[in-house]
């Protein structure tokens, strides 16, 4: 990875921050261009390798398909995970499972720096309140553009430095790495996508009883080998008697 | 009603639409969360609601400073009720500071649930989960639908909603709060979540049984032959109930079940039973 691509990978991350106002905000920001199914894509344009980064970015998605970040909670790094993580996986030649590994120790570590972030950016928001008090009102309502800036230093510079600075050793490591330890991480993180699965239904199941539908889905490709789009033209038809039922119930009442 | 149609041009309505579909998190912090948004919102249109009158710029200013934090998407609506309510304060109408502000408290909190629920616990995975599946293999499929129907289903859908706020007031939120086909709507999506996520499970997740009973050179007993010749992929069932299991009954974190497989894979490895 040159200089030009890590700058591109950081700037890329930071505009995708669920914050960053000026990529089409969380919509197409956070949201869209941010997820790791999308970002992969970017990223592996700018290292020139799609298919490389799309395979491994996939994984990353799948720990991260659950997340939802609800206002004041410290939630794991996806960002950091993406940005970091995958663009080393694809340069040092990494698998799956030790692609996973890597995004999941790296979104850990990213939340030590939420409180910190925060504490600094109180600082444009308490000069916001003051401006309008003195009545700059123009200043006061551009104070949300810049005031952003301070969060650039704590999303591009993190994620520039880990992969200008950081893929020398990550690559040295993978290659120097003994066959056992390789072994054990591709062990823990093959099934590691099962962990974000697992925050998924616990908001998508109401009773207990309708794991039935998870246990149809995964019967669906281990038993009948269907493919996804297969599956999906059936959830539809649950989901569209669910929905019909539970209208007329309501009409009777 | 005539009056704040007046001041509220398309253009006003436009403005404030993308000002806060993109300032919304700009500066997010604990303590205000996301009211600098709605101050800069209307800072920006300031001079539109009160042409040169400084002290109403101010008061109409200062009353968007204290907290405001909802889901920021599904949620518009509630910038968008503050909207119409300054707009009508503006032409004249009897419409009392404390009346804006409550109704802003009492939405948020309603909003963020609903919306919480709605996008990134339904309609993303869902969409990333297909994705995913498309993408499998490396190719950019999965990507590019993702972001074509995300984003087909979410700029329609919050124009409206900013929309719907701005022209009914709060009875915008009872229309959507109050609406029982939408919680229907919900529940027959989570069955589609549900379905989805339990056919990508089966096709990534991976749990290779590697223990074999060995006797004079003769496989005798071969462990993930036997388990999956119960039920394939038994052991990535197993292994996603007992996950969700440990998170959503008893409450495990995250990072506790991270170390759990990571334990489970460094004793499974070094003992045999588990293999890559």
């Amino acid at each position: 990875m040159n200089l030009l691509q890590a700058i591109l990978i950081a700037l890329l991350g930071w505009l995708t921050h669920t914050h960053t106002p000026f990529l089409g905000g969380g919509i197409l920001g956070w949201y869209c261009i941010g997820r790791p199914l999308v970002a992969s894509l970017f990223i592996g344009l700018i290292l020139g390798d799609v298919a490389t980064a799309m395979r491994l970015g996939v994984y990353i998605q799948l720990i991260f398909i659950g997340l939802v970040t609800p206002g004041g909670s410290i939630s794991p790094d996806m960002n950091l995970a993406t940005f970091i993580a995958l663009p080393l996986a694809v340069v040092s030649g990494m698998d799956s499972g030790a692609t996973v590994a890597l995004a999941v120790t790296v979104a850990s570590l990213g939340t030590i720096m939420a409180t910190p972030c925060n504490a600094a950016m109180l600082i444009p928001v308490n000069y916001q309140k003051k401006l309008v008090a003195e009545g700059k009102l123009q200043a006061a309502a551009l104070v949300p553009i810049w005031g952003h800036f301070i969060k650039f230093c704590f999303r591009f510079i993190p994620i520039f430095v880990c992969l200008y600075f950081g893929q020398g050793m990550v690559s040295t490591v993978v290659s120097a790495a003994p066959e056992w330890l390789l072994s054990i991480m591709q062990i823990f993180g093959n099934p590691m996508c099962l962990v974000g699965f697992a925050i998924l239904m616990k908001l998508l199941v109401k009773n207990t009883t309708d794991l039935i539908y998870f246990t149809i889905g995964f019967a669906f490709v281990s038993v009948l080998q269907a493919d996804m789009v297969t599956v999906l033209v059936f959830a539809l038809l649950f989901a569209l008697i669910e929905f019909k039922i539970s209208r007329a119930k309501k009409g009777e009442a | 009603m005539s009056e704040k149609k007046e001041i509220l041009s398309k253009k006003i309505i436009r403005k404030c639409y993308f000002n806060w579909m993109l300032f919304n998190l700009s500066l997010y912090q604990p303590e205000t969360m996301q009211a600098p948004a709605l101050v800069k919102m209307f800072g920006d249109i300031r001079e539109d609601l009160y042409p040169n009158n400084f002290e109403k710029q101010k008061e109409l200013m200062e009353r968007h400073l204290p907290f405001f934090n909802t889901e920021p998407f599904i949620g518009c609506l509630i910038p968008g009720i503050a909207l119409g309510m300054e707009a009508e304060k503006a032409s004249g109408g009897d419409v009392p500071d404390m009346l804006i502000t409550s109704i802003k408290s009492a939405l948020m909190g309603p909003f963020a649930g609903v919306g919480d629920a709605l996008l990134p616990g339904t309609i993303i995975p869902i969409l990333l989960a297909i994705g995913c599946g498309l993408s499998a293999d490396g190719a950019i499929t999965g990507a590019v639908f993702y972001a074509v129907v995300f984003l087909a289903i979410m700029l329609p859908l919050t124009w409206y909603l900013w929309n719907l706020g701005v022209n009914l007031g709060a009875k915008a939120a009872e229309l959507i709060l109050g609406n029982d086909l939408k919680d229907d709507l919900i529940n027959a999506l989570n069955i589609v979540g549900l379905m989805v996520v339990g056919c990508i499970a089966c096709s990534y997740a991976k749990l290779n049984l590697a223990w074999q009973y060995v006797k004079d050179g003769v496989v005798l007993v071969d462990l993930n032959a036997l388990i999956n010749g119960i039920w394939p992929k038994l052991p990535v069932f197993l292994a996603a109930m007992g996950t969700y299991y440990l998170m959503a009954k008893k409450n495990w974190t995250t990072g506790k079940v991270i170390l759990l497989y990571l334990v489970i894979a460094i004793i499974g490895y070094f003992t045999g039973v588990l293999g890559v």
